[in-house]
């Protein structure tokens, strides 16, 4: 006998597609992620193009102070600078990417609901954990140097004050 | 439910020590910033923080702060994927999947939160400082 108090059902397919592995839960949790990681990529990209911009004008400093005596030594120190900043650039613009192509990959999740996107999402995911432990590694190696270099090396504190004391 | 393949805990296992490291390195990196902060309202005279007015320096000190309070937030959230990472890995069992990309989703949530925070905390730093200077060039003349 038929149930004529039943709700209607919609002749459309379902909003969040997902396959019998991959439940709305995950790709709920993923979709939720997806904004948060985009704003932070879009501030990773942000500060990538800063630091390229700080690159160069450092640069442009070291070649104006490029010559003889103390001016050619400032001028190695900005190079060496400059260098770094560059890299830490390069840095930063790789993290951007990665969590760009996370954020994409999410998406394709979320459309699909495929087992094999959940992995690609993962894979991507890995990636950026990879460089990011990296590059979280190197600074608090680098500061933890500097920090013991402080408390063991006097002249160190004092040149880093302008020669005082 | 079929659970899911084992390319899947594969790539897990393989994100789980990255992640967790990651984790350990936020709680070694607030410590750090806690030795800046204590060393800032000692005097500068350890790890040499630079000396500013009392109003920089509480302003600086506030920052450090909130850095050394976001930095535990974030290595919690990841060492916590971490241990959830690997209860999905030894059980299969996609709720843990779930509950393991939750507390990923608390970190980059964290995180924006904490860049908000921050940016704006620099808009603030700078208008203050811009003030403090303009007062100081005011009384000089």
């Amino acid at each position: 006998m038929q149930n004529n108090y039943l709700p209607p059902k919609a002749a459309v397919a379902d909003v969040t597609h997902s396959s019998g592995e991959v439940t709305t839960g995950i790709i709920d949790q993923l979709r939720r992620t997806k904004p948060w990681a985009l704003f932070v990529a879009i501030l990773l990209f942000i500060l990538a193009v800063l630091l390229v911009l700080t690159t160069g004008m450092v640069l442009l400093g070291a070649v104006a102070m490029s010559g003889a005596g103390k001016s050619a030594q400032l001028g190695a120190l900005f190079l060496g600078i400059g260098l770094f900043l560059g890299v830490a650039a390069v840095v930063y613009f790789l993290l951007g990417m990665f969590l760009t192509k996370f954020t994409s990959a999410v998406d394709r999740l979320v459309s699909n609901g495929a087992e094999a996107d959940l992995l690609d999402t993962l894979v991507r995911q890995k990636r950026f954990w990879v460089v990011s432990t990296i590059v979280m590694l190197l600074t608090v190696v680098l500061t933890l140097v500097y920090y013991v270099a402080l408390l063991t090396v006097p002249e160190l504190k004092s040149m880093l004050s302008g020669g005082g004391a | 439910m079929e659970p899911l393949s084992p390319a899947v805990v594969t790539v897990l296992r393989g994100i789980q020590p990255w992640v967790r490291f990651s984790g350990v390195l936020l709680f070694v990196s607030a410590l750090l910033s806690l030795l800046a902060v204590i060393d800032a309202l000692l005097g500068g005279n350890y790890l040499n923080t630079p000396q500013s007015t009392s109003e920089e320096l509480m302003l600086a000190v506030l920052l450090g702060v909130v850095n050394v309070f976001f930095e535990c937030i974030l290595g919690y959230c990841l060492v916590a994927y971490a241990i959830r990472i690997g209860h999905f890995v030894n059980n299969g069992v996609a709720a843990d999947l779930e509950r393991a990309l939750n507390m990923h989703r608390q970190f980059w949530k964290s995180s924006g939160i904490y860049a908000i925070v921050f940016i704006v905390a620099m808009v603030i730093m700078m208008v203050i400082a811009m003030m403090l200077a303009f007062a100081k060039y005011s009384g000089a003349n």
